[in-house]
């Protein structure tokens, strides 16, 4: 089931009112929409609650979600839209010099905000998230980090990376995951602190 | 269990496999835990994300006070074959075209029958309930031309769900 099939059965579940299954797409999906929506709009909290406004709409649409498109793509609309609401309600003028586009290469001259202003506190948890990972990467021992990295950066298939270093697809299987808990692991304590923070 | 969910998220599970991981993901904490965790990571590694962001509370907190939308089960209809609409539709037409003639042989000469035949507009309104108004009250920002209208409506409460 590839990922795409994955979201669709995710989305699937939530139209037939297992709200559990969109928690999971919110999960996976928020950091990606917000960093998205952070080309749009300056404040760390404005971001959130906008992200949190898409994420509320689109579950409102989900009877319209056929699965044309990917789950994404449609989210990614949604934000859009919602963004542009937030921008318009709050008087702000879209600035001329910069246009975005969308994932279908329309134009967006709503477009707008200068990109990644963030409050020190976001700033700072941002990095210290990708320090621990990285840090947590490096430790990991040659053949973890290598089918990681085929899997997160380049988006081989286990397959692939099966015959990129030359084992079986199990033995794949096993490394990605034990890097992943590896790195998970030495997150914890950070994502623990971070906890009912608003940044 | 969880190397299951590592799988399940690379798309790498059979069908069947990953209906079974997915049912048990929705009902266990700790791996509701741990697909957040996995997926931060990717995000990290792919630098392509806000990794402070964390708005699941928030967005379930604001669920709960929606109601639950079922949609129906089958999302890819087949459109309907051109000549199968054309046979509804030359059906619709003759049993319009029949249907006049007959009513137009009973009531001819008695003006005061036709002119209760004249549609009112409150006969031909009341299509949503009093009920369902404040959903769709609450859902008129999104356009749903005929997703809305397929939706069938369940209150949290009455269903025991979420």
């Amino acid at each position: 089931m590839s990922d795409r099939e994955l979201d669709q059965q995710l989305v699937e579940r939530a139209q037939r009112g297992e709200k559990r299954a969109f928690d999971l797409l919110v999960s996976k999906y928020q950091r990606r929409l917000s960093r998205l929506l952070s080309r749009f709009i300056r404040d760390s909290a404005d971001i959130e609650d906008v992200t949190q406004e898409a994420f509320v709409k689109a579950y409102r649409a989900l009877p319209s979600f056929r699965g044309e498109s990917a789950f994404y793509t449609w989210l990614y609309r949604i934000g859009i839209n919602t963004a542009k609401n937030f921008l318009t309600s709050a008087g702000r003028r879209p600035v001329v010099s910069s246009e975005f586009e969308d994932e279908d290469g329309e134009s967006l001259d709503m477009a707008s905000q200068i990109p990644d202003h963030h409050t020190p506190e976001a700033e700072m948890m941002n990095q210290q998230i990708l320090s621990a990972v990285n840090a947590a990467v490096e430790r990991l021992p040659e053949e973890l980090r290598t089918a990681i990295s085929l899997r997160e950066m380049e988006g081989l298939s286990y397959e692939e990376i099966a015959s990129a270093m030359n084992c079986p697809i199990g033995t794949v299987r096993s490394r990605i995951f034990r890097a992943r808990e590896a790195i998970a692991t030495e997150l914890r304590p950070l994502l623990d602190t971070a906890k009912n923070k608003r940044w | 269990m969880k190397e299951t969910l590592s799988s399940l998220m690379d798309g790498e599970l059979s069908d069947k496999d990953a209906a079974q991981a997915m049912h048990m993901l929705g009902n266990d904490d700790q791996l509701k835990a741990a697909w957040q965790e996995y997926h931060l990571i990717g995000d990290a590694l792919r630098g392509n994300a806000l990794l402070h962001v964390d708005v699941r509370e928030q967005v379930s907190v604001a669920l709960q006070a929606e109601p639950t939308v079922l949609a129906p089960r089958s999302l890819a209809r087949k459109p309907a074959r051109p000549v199968a609409r054309f046979a509804l539709a030359a059906s619709v037409a003759m049993a319009g075209v029949v249907g006049w003639y007959s009513w137009q042989g009973q009531q001819a000469g008695d003006p005061a029958l036709m002119a209760q035949a004249v549609p009112t507009p409150s006969a031909q309104v009341q299509v949503v309930n009093a009920a369902n108004q404040s959903y769709l009250d609450a859902h008129q920002d999104i356009s749903l031309s005929d997703g809305l209208a397929r939706a069938s409506l369940v209150q949290p409460a009455a269903k025991g769900l979420h």
